[in-house]
C-alpha cells in the first residue's frame, strides 16, 4: 500500500519496539521524502512518539531498521545520525536556570559549532524567530510561546537537514500555534529542510504534505492528504435537517450503509460504507436537504480506525 | 572533548546559580568537622560521683582523693546512707557511687582486705567500663604499696614495669581517629546526592533527553557531568585538611599527594553511587531519600565511629562491603600513620576494585534507563 517515494531521505523498514509484551510499534514501514513535512497522526498513545524517538535514535528498536542520509544507519552510525537531525519535543526541554544566549551557546558547542559559527548563528536564529530582546533573559521568565521558539531554535542551530518534531504545539494558543506553524513551512519550502512532526490536531495534520496514521502501533495508511481523502470522496453527505438533528443521530448511527454518523454545528454528517452510497443518499435526503462534501482527514481517519477495528474482530474470531 | 567542557561549563554555572549547592560545599564539611571535632569524645572526664564513706579514716579519704585527683571523677556529694546514693544513682545527678566499708581503715591496718564498693550506670558501657578501669588501676596501686611496705622491699619497683606507649595519637585524642575518616563521609553524604540529583533533574525536566538526541556519547556525558563534582570534592577534601590542621592540629604525617590521589579513587566511587542512584529513582526527592538511606550505612558500618572489631561477625562482613570502610583506613594510614601507598596496598585494593565495579554497573545501568 505505500507508494513508492523517489530518493527518499529517510526509510524505514519493519520497525518494532516492545516494552516487556506490550509492542508500542508494530513493523511500522515508510519513506520519508526529501524536503516536505511528514505529519504522523494519531490519538494519543498510539505509538507516534515512540516511533519518531526511534527515528531520532533515542530509543533502539527491537528489530527492523531506520536508514538514511545516503547510506547511515541510526544503531549503527549514532553519531553523525544525530548530527544531521534535530529534535524538539513537546516538553520544553532547555535549562531554566540558564539565559537564553547561555543555552543556545550550551547546545551549538555540543552539536560541535566553532564560536564564531555559534554567534552568527544564534544572532540569525534570535532575529528569524524574533526572541532577540530575550537573549539575555533567564530561560525560567518566558512565556510557553517564547520557550517554544527558543526551543526550536537550539534545535535548529546545527542546520540539520532533518528536524523531528514531537507534538510541537501542545499547550501553546491558537496565535502560537500559527506563528510556529509558519516558520516550519518557511524551514520546508525555503530552507529545503524535511520535517517530520506528529500531532492530534486534524488542522495541523491538514498543512503536511504527507502523512501516515498510527494506531496501537501499526501504520494503518500513509501518503498525500489528498490521496487518503480519494477513497471517502463522494461517500461523506452533510445534511441541514429542518428538525433537531440529535434525535436524527441514534437512527443514522443504526443504519447499515453507514460507516459513520456524527454532529458538525447544528448539521449531520454521514459517512457512507464502500458500497452504501445509493442508501447512504436517500438516508440522507429523508433527514432533509444534504449535499455531499469533501471528506476531511478526521473522516478519513475514523473510518481507517473502524476498518482496523472490523479487521482485527475478523481474526480473532 | 569540546563537548565535555561545553556540559562541565554548563553544570558549574548552574552550580553557581544554586546558592543551596553552594551553601553545602562548604557548610557540610564545617559543621561535620565542628561536631564530629569538637563534640564526640570517647574519653569521658568529670564523671558525677558520689561517696558513701563508713570509714572515714585516713586509709578511705586517701582512695577518694586518689579517684579525685585523676580528673575523671567529680565529687558532687556525699551520703550517709545506701538509699540516698541509689537515688543519686537512679536520678543520673550521679554516674559513679562509691561505698566504703566501715572497717575500711580498720582492716587496712589489720591486714584484713579493706572492703569497697563501686557502683556504676553501666546504661552507657563506654563510660562506665572507663571508671571501672580507673578506680581498679587505683586500688591495685594501693595494694602494692601495702604488699610492699609489709614485704619491707625498699624500693617501689614493681615485679612488671609494663611502661604504656600510645603511637600515632600519643595524647589519645579521639578528635585525631575521627577527623581523617571524616573528609570520606563528608563527600559520601554531599556529592552521591549532588550527582544523583543532577541527573534525576535532568530527566525530570526533560533537559536529558535534549541531551541525548544530540551526537554527544553515552561517556562524554557522563563524564561531562561528573567532572564538576571531582572538582567539587577536591575543593571539600582541601577545606577539610586546613581545617583539621588549623583547628585540631591533625597534620598529615604521609604523603600529601598520596592523600589527594586516593581521595580521588574514593570520589570516583561515590559519584558512581550518585550516578546508580539516578538510575533507580523516579523524581529528585526519591534521589535525595535514596542518598540519604546509603549515607547510613556509610557511616555506621565503615568504623568511622564504631569499631569494627566490637561488631558481629556478620555485621563485619557487612563492613567489607562499605567501600567507606577502605577508604577510611587509607585516611587514617596516611594522616595519622604516614603509612606509604605500599603499607596501604591491602584497602587500596579493595577500594579500587569497589570503585570499578561502581563506575561499571553505573554506566551500564544509565544505559539502559537512558532508554
Amino acid at each position: 500500500m505505500t507508494p513508492a517515494v523517489v530518493d527518499p531521505l529517510v526509510q524505514v523498514r519493519e520497525v518494532t519496539r516492545k516494552f516487556g509484551a506490550f509492542v508500542a510499534a508494530d513493523r511500522v514501514s515508510f519513506d520519508v521524502p526529501r524536503g516536505q513535512i511528514f505529519g504522523f497522526l494519531g490519538p494519543n498513545g498510539s505509538g507516534k512518539s515512540t516511533t519518531i524517538r526511534m527515528l531520532a535514535g533515542l530509543l533502539a528498536p527491537t528489530s527492523g531498521t531506520v536508514t538514511g542520509f545516503g547510506g547511515l544507519d541510526v544503531a549503527k552510525d549514532t553519531e553523525r545520525w544525530k548530527q544531521r537531525t534535530g529534535y524538539m519535543s513537546q516538553k520544553f526541554s532547555l535549562y531554566v536556570d540558564l539565559t537564553v544566549a547561555e543555552n543556545l551557546r550550551f547546545f551549538g558547542s555540543i552539536y560541535g559549532l566553532s564560536r564564531s559559527a555559534l554567534k552568527d548563528r544564534v544572532g540569525e536564529l534570535a532575529s528569524r524567530l524574533k526572541f532577540e530582546p530575550l537573549l539575555s533573559s533567564m530561560t525560567r521568565t518566558l512565556s510557553t510561546g517564547q520557550r517554544q521558539r527558543v526551543a526550536l531554535a537550539a534545535a535548529l542551530l546545527h542546520e540539520p537537514e532533518l528536524l523531528f518534531l514531537d507534538e510541537p504545539t501542545g499547550g501553546v494558543d491558537p496565535r502560537g500555534r500559527r506563528m510556529f506553524w509558519d516558520l516550519i513551512y518557511d524551514l520546508a519550502a525555503v530552507r529545503k529542510m524535511t520535517v517530520l512532526v506528529t500531532t492530534h490536531y486534524m488542522d495541523e495534520a491538514e498543512q503536511c504534505d504527507r502523512l501516515a496514521f498510527i494506531l496501537n502501533g501499526k501504520l494503518i495508511a500513509e501518503g498525500e492528504p489528498g490521496d487518503l481523502k480519494q477513497g471517502l470522496r463522494g461517500r461523506i453527505f452533510e445534511v441541514s435537517p429542518s428538525g433537531d438533528p440529535f434525535t436524527l443521530l441514534p437512527a443514522a448511527q443504526q443504519s447499515g450503509a453507514l460507516e459513520d454518523a456524527y454532529l458538525f454545528g447544528i448539521r449531520l454528517r454521514l459517512v457512507a460504507t464502500h458500497d452504501g452510497t445509493a442508501d447512504a443518499a436517500r438516508l440522507a435526503d429523508s433527514f432533509g436537504p444534504s449535499q455531499t462534501t469533501e471528506p476531511t482527514l478526521e473522516d478519513v481517519f475514523v473510518s481507517l480506525a473502524r476498518r482496523q477495528a472490523a479487521a482485527t474482530d475478523k481474526v480473532q474470531s | 572533548m569540546r563537548r565535555m567542557l561545553a556540559l562541565t561549563w554548563k553544570e558549574l554555572l548552574q552550580i553557581k546559580r544554586d546558592p543551596m549547592t553552594m551553601k553545602m560545599i562548604v557548610m557540610v564539611p564545617v559543621m561535620q568537622l565542628l561536631i564530629f571535632g569538637y563534640a564526640i569524645n570517647y574519653d569521658v572526664k568529670h564523671m558525677t560521683t558520689v561517696v558513701m564513706d563508713e570509714s572515714r579514716t585516713f586509709e578511705s579519704r586517701e582512695l577518694v582523693d586518689k579517684m579525685q585527683a585523676t580528673g575523671y571523677f567529680d565529687i558532687i556529694g556525699r551520703v550517709d546512707s545506701y538509699q540516698e546514693l541509689r537515688t543519686s544513682i537512679d536520678s543520673a545527678t550521679a554516674l559513679v557511687g562509691l561505698v566504703i566499708d566501715r572497717d575500711f581503715g580498720k582492716d587496712s591496718h589489720r591486714g584484713a582486705p579493706a572492703k569497697a564498693f563501686l557502683i556504676v550506670n553501666a546504661s552507657d558501657s563506654t563510660t562506665s567500663n572507663q571508671a571501672t578501669g580507673i578506680v581498679s588501676g587505683i586500688a591495685s596501686g594501693i595494694s602494692l604499696k601495702v604488699l610492699s611496705t609489709k614485704a619491707g622491699w625498699k624500693s617501689a619497683a614493681t615485679p612488671v614495669d609494663l611502661r604504656i606507649r600510645p603511637w600515632y595519637n600519643p595524647e589519645l585524642r579521639t578528635a585525631d581517629f575521627i577527623i581523617p575518616g571524616l573528609i570520606a563521609i563528608v563527600l559520601t553524604f554531599t556529592l552521591v546526592q549532588f550527582t544523583a540529583i543532577s541527573i534525576v533533574k535532568e530527566r525530570e525536566l526533560g533537559t536529558l533527553e535534549q541531551l541525548q538526541v544530540t551526537p554527544i556519547t553515552r561517556w562524554q556525558l557522563i563524564l561531562g557531568k561528573i567532572v564538576p563534582f571531582v572538582l567539587i570534592g577536591y575543593v571539600q577534601t582541601l577545606l577539610m585538611v586546613v581545617l583539621m590542621g588549623w583547628l585540631f592540629e591533625v597534620h598529615p604525617q604521609g604523603s600529601v599527594a598520596a592523600l589527594y590521589l586516593l581521595t580521588g579513587l574514593y570520589i570516583a566511587a561515590v559519584l558512581g553511587l550518585g550516578i546508580l542512584i539516578s538510575t533507580i529513582a523516579q523524581t529528585q526527592m526519591q534521589a535525595s531519600n535514596m542518598s540519604m538511606m546509603l549515607v547510613m550505612p556509610f557511616v555506621f558500618l565503615s568504623g568511622y565511629v564504631f569499631p569494627i572489631g566490637g561488631m558481629p561477625t556478620i555485621f563485619q562482613w557487612l563492613c567489607k562491603l562499605v567501600p567507606a570502610n577502605y577508604a577510611i583506613q587509607i585516611l587514617r594510614g596516611i594522616v595519622l600513620r604516614g603509612a606509604t601507598m605500599r603499607d596501604l596496598r591491602e584497602p587500596i585494593f579493595w577500594l579500587s576494585l569497589y570503585t570499578v565495579g561502581i563506575i561499571g554497573l553505573a554506566v551500564v545501568r544509565f544505559k539502559k534507563t537512558a532508554e
